[in-house]
């Protein structure tokens, strides 16, 4: 091939070629590449940490999360602990309302009952009284009207001797 | 209360006072008869309880309603008594003790009957017989007739009730009648 057949030519270019890459290198290496490559670490560096913080801030959310995740289960929790007890309050509550105003309503019941039994009572006495009353009266009336002289002078001394007899025992006791 | 204090204080006086035994009815009486002057007299009490009169007065008065009633002598001295020390209108009382204290010292029982008809002397006498035989004491009868006892008698004697009267058991019968319960 007629491009290689000119090596001959350019050899020495090849050469130089060669040692100004080297010189380039070295000088390239000894001075750009440190700073470069010291960048570059620390960039790394930079974002290795950086990962690192966020992998950190991850979890810390994620324990944030647990945690608020159990605060919340823990507080349902306590809202139903809460509401249960409002319902059984208030229930017991209700019953013991119930019972007041059924306790209310059968002393309520006992009192109208005693009222009614006084007053029947009451009546009935008065009844009595009234039908006593007339009968001794009437008895009264009848006694004097039918009673002669006779009468009344045997229930004297009837009456004499009951007296002593009385006064007898009396002594006696 | 204190009208039976003084009762019976100037009561045991009079009687210690009169010492033989046959005055004592002729003062009860006397006493009575003052008292009954009392009880009856309205004009008497208010000139006795009015304290703007003298007691000259009251003493003179005193003395005069003794001779009108020919009252004796120990009488006459305890009224005039009475009076000084603003103690006659307490009469009543003074004379219901002294007669307790007769009765004592005399051995005697005032029993009051009360009858529907008027008592015949045998009656009287059946009692007084029976209750004297009873009560070991001589008898005082004092009868009085009450037609609403209907029948029979009702005997007193101190605080002691002896009723056989038709009116009692009637009582009693209508006490009954309203205790009965109704079925």
């Amino acid at each position: 091939m007629p491009q290689f057949e000119q090596i001959e030519v350019f050899q020495s270019l090849i050469f130089w070629s060669v040692v100004s890459f080297a010189l380039l290198f070295f000088l390239l290496k000894k001075y750009a590449f440190p700073p470069i490559l010291q960048a570059l670490e620390d960039r790394e560096n930079k974002i290795r940490t950086e990962i690192g913080d966020a992998e950190k801030l991850k979890q810390e959310a994620q324990e944030l999360k647990a945690n608020l995740e159990a605060e919340l289960k823990s507080t349902h929790e306590k809202a139903k602990t809460i509401v249960q007890l409002a319902t059984s309050e208030a229930k017991k509550i209700q019953e013991k309302t119930l019972d007041e105003t059924r306790a209310k309503n059968k002393q309520m019941q006992n009192e109208m009952e005693r009222e009614i039994e006084i007053s029947r009572n009451k009546l009935m006495g008065e009844v009595r009284g009234f039908t006593a009353a007339l009968t001794i009266a009437s008895t009264e009336k009848f006694l004097k009207k039918t009673m002669d002289d006779a009468d009344r002078k045997r229930l004297t001394e009837e009456s004499i001797e009951e007296v002593i007899k009385e006064m007898q025992q009396r002594q006696m006791n | 209360m204190i009208e039976n204090l003084i009762g019976k204080r100037y009561a045991e006086a009079l009687s210690r006072s009169v010492k033989e035994n046959s005055l004592l009815n002729p003062v009860l009486e006397n006493l009575q008869a003052c008292k009954n002057i009392f009880a009856t007299q309205d004009q008497l009490v208010r000139f006795f309880s009015q304290p703007s009169i003298p007691l000259e007065k009251k003493n003179n008065m005193v003395r005069e309603l003794c001779d009108r009633l020919n009252v004796e002598q120990v009488v006459c001295n305890l009224l005039v008594l009475l009076s000084e020390r603003k103690k006659i209108l307490f009469l009543g009382k003074i004379a219901e003790y002294f007669e307790k204290i007769v009765d004592r010292r005399l051995n005697q029982v005032r029993v009051s009957v009360r009858s529907a008809q008027t008592l015949s002397n045998e009656n009287i006498e059946r009692l007084r017989s029976a209750l004297t035989k009873i009560l070991g004491k001589t008898v005082l009868i004092n009868v009085h007739v009450d037609e609403a006892l209907i029948g029979g008698i009702q005997l007193k004697i101190g605080d002691q009730v002896a009723d056989a009267t038709i009116k009692n058991r009637l009582t009693l019968l209508k006490q009954k009648l309203e205790k009965e319960e109704v079925a």
